[in-house]
């Protein structure tokens, strides 16, 4: 499914970070809403940010190494992954607060971010994100299983969404610059937990019911460490939520952030 | 000509290969439970290989061999470095290769300290081989595979540099940290241990490894794909300003002697094929992990690959077809032996002399037939230069 050329009739961006480019979709109008994506990639334009785009200004990167974008040569870690939003936020919004959406290792890097710069953030939303070890509940080690058997799992049901899911996953691009950020500690981040508690602006987890990579138990774990955050379950979603039923999250994310804000 | 006696010390008791059929994926690696691993029997398997390649040593080989893989049933040397100390002490003239560390799995002053030592408890008869580590071996340690190239250079940096550069010395890299370098003891061999590099052919390697005037092994590869790599390694010895010497190139390859072709062929078909179809097995894509190959190379090597590794049942026909075991009389198997000299023009042979479930009594059989009667039809064999085959 690997397109090889990313659309440009719509609003593609070019960031520049040092001598480094990043790409990032900017849609709509309104407050600024920061989306990050997770391991398959973000080839376009999905509807779930189309819906966000609708009554706000959606910026979604091109995740450095993904989709087919070059890799930053100063970002080998998750830690670093944290200054790249940093500078997105700093010189395409002009350092405006954020709505920070982050999904999966996205929502991972979405509380990294949190943690540390949350005077760039006017809220903070994790959807299915990884980052935390649950004591009780493994989460599913992604990097052992095949694609055949990751596309089995991640959404509520099977079909071809899952399949294109999983094709993002394994493109061998995306798959190695997800390596380079989670293959050890597998997964998590062994000094996040701790570090939550910094988290000062509304915080919103959301988690679909049936996740079978992330258990639903991490939503608890997460809202249990932010000081802010309200979780929010969505019925027959899987660990793909926002794009197995985009009307649905969208929908509570807007809810959400209609009702918070650092002012509120 | 020089030969080497490898082995593998694999766990290959009765019921391992259903435990390894049954895991879901199929694999001997990583997440076989280690239940199924029994001490006793384990004590008894480490003294029997031990008496193996001393029994090599005697017998007529050069050096022995042995090497790293971590938790699994293939090969029970998770520390090598820990065998060849003892083989230091039963083995008292011989080399003792080890083929080899995984350096960028651990902390590289470790390797330069242990293989120091060996070198001056051996009195100078350590080979020293440096490998990236499989795949596997970056699931049991968390280090990122994309990684794996850069440390390997740093690491192997490092330890030439902690044997060669009087201490102390401050070491500041990418990966490793070191205030302090200064060994204690200093090898024996000058200007250090000698440096072997087995590898799966990539380029890069060949090139590298031609460049540092090391010694250069490959190791389960087909044979047409041997040949093409053994020129390349002399060409690149040759745009380095050198002529790479035959014992520079080396080739390592299970072997089974016996009396005659037939009766080698039945006692090794169950074993060699258990090996291939059980010991060697695991999901391609824990073989080949997320960042250790270049996106390049990714597609034609587990395309490659796949073949070898996969779970399609190989045979000892097959596998003879392919040219990745010698099996035969001694007769037969030093013909096949001085047939690949004479293609590829290495120099250096290291027939595995034990396979998975083969008995101690017919690897003792293997390793005296081809000490008395193979080696020394071989010895004095050279590969002509001028009908070394050349790579299309």
């Amino acid at each position: 499914m690997s397109q090889a050329v990313i659309e440009r009739e719509e609003a593609i961006k070019t960031v520049a970070i040092g001598s480094d480019e990043i790409q990032l979709w900017d849609l709509g109008e309104g407050d600024p809403i920061l989306f990050l994506h997770g391991f398959e990639g973000l080839w376009s334009p999905t509807p779930f940010l189309r819906a966000l785009a609708a009554s706000h200004r959606v910026i979604a990167p091109v995740q450095a190494g993904f989709s087919d974008s070059s890799r930053l040569n100063w970002v080998s870690s998750m830690d670093d992954v944290p200054f790249v939003h940093r500078a997105v936020i700093e010189q395409h919004l002009d350092g405006t607060p954020v709505s920070l959406v982050g999904h999966s290792l996205g929502g991972w890097m979405a509380a990294e971010f949190a943690v540390r710069f949350s005077h760039l953030l006017d809220s903070l939303v994790l959807i299915s994100a990884f980052g935390l070890l649950h004591p009780e509940r493994p989460r599913r080690d992604i990097f052992m299983l095949d694609e055949t058997a990751f596309a089995s799992i991640c959404c509520a049901e099977q079909g071809q969404l899952a399949q294109d899911i999983a094709a993002g996953v394994y493109d061998v691009n995306n798959r190695a610059t997800s390596a380079q950020l989670a293959w050890a500690p597998r997964l998590f981040g062994p000094r996040l937990a701790d570090r939550l508690r910094w988290v000062d602006v509304p915080a919103l987890v959301v988690w679909g019911e049936r996740d079978a990579i992330l258990d639903p138990l991490h939503a608890e774990q997460f809202a249990a460490l932010i000081p802010t955050a309200e979780t929010s379950v969505l019925e027959n979603a899987g660990h793909y939520a926002h794009l197995e039923d985009p009307e649905v999250a969208a929908l509570e994310v807007l809810r959400f952030l209609g009702t918070s804000s650092k002012e509120n | 000509m020089r030969f080497v006696a490898f082995h593998l010390m694999p766990y290959a008791e009765p019921g391992i290969a259903e435990a390894i059929d049954q895991q879901d994926p199929k694999t001997a690696w990583v997440t076989l439970p280690n239940s199924n691993y029994d001490p006793k029997v384990g004590t008894g398997l480490y003294t029997r290989y031990l008496d193996e390649l001393q029994y090599a040593a005697e017998s007529g080989f050069d050096g022995v061999a042995v090497n790293e893989h971590h938790q699994n049933a293939y090969g029970t040397m998770p520390n090598p470095n820990i065998m060849a100390a003892a083989l230091t002490q039963r083995v008292k003239t011989a080399q003792i290769c080890i083929l080899g560390n995984a350096i960028p799995l651990t902390q590289p002053l470790h390797i330069a300290e242990q293989v120091a030592m060996l070198d001056v408890m051996s009195g100078g008869r350590v080979v020293s081989g440096f490998v990236r580590g499989i795949g596997f071996e970056y699931s049991t340690f968390g280090v990122d595979p994309n990684e794996s190239r850069e440390r390997f250079h740093e690491a192997h940096d490092l330890i030439i540099r902690a044997w060669t550069e009087p201490g102390p010395f401050s070491h500041h890299g990418e990966y490793y940290h070191y205030e302090y370098v200064n060994t204690w003891p200093r090898p024996v061999q000058d200007p250090h241990p000698a440096v072997w590099i087995p590898s799966q052919g990539s380029s890069e390697t060949v090139d590298w490894t031609a460049e540092h005037r090391y010694v250069y092994l490959q190791t389960f590869t087909k044979l047409d794909r041997v040949v093409g790599i053994m020129d390349e390694f002399r060409k690149a010895a040759r745009s380095h300003g050198y002529e790479a010497d035959p014992e520079q190139q080396g080739w390592a390859i299970p072997v089974y002697v016996a009396e005659t072709d037939k009766k080698a062929r039945e006692e090794y078909a169950p074993h060699i094929e258990m090996f291939f179809n059980s010991l060697i097995t695991g999901p391609l894509h824990w073989f080949f992990p997320p960042g250790y190959l270049t996106p390049a190379s990714h597609g034609r090597v587990v395309g490659a690959k796949s073949e070898v590794y996969s779970h399609s049942r190989h045979t000892l026909e097959s596998l003879e077809r392919d040219g990745m075991v010698v099996v035969g009389s001694p007769d037969t198997v030093a013909q096949k032996i001085k047939d690949v000299v004479d293609a590829t023009g290495v120099g250096v042979i290291l027939p595995f002399v034990q396979t998975a479930s083969m008995s101690h009594e017919n690897s003792m059989s293997n390793i005296r037939l081809l000490g008395e009667e193979v080696i020394p039809q071989l010895r004095d064999h050279q590969a002509d230069p001028d009908k070394l085959a050349v790579s299309a």
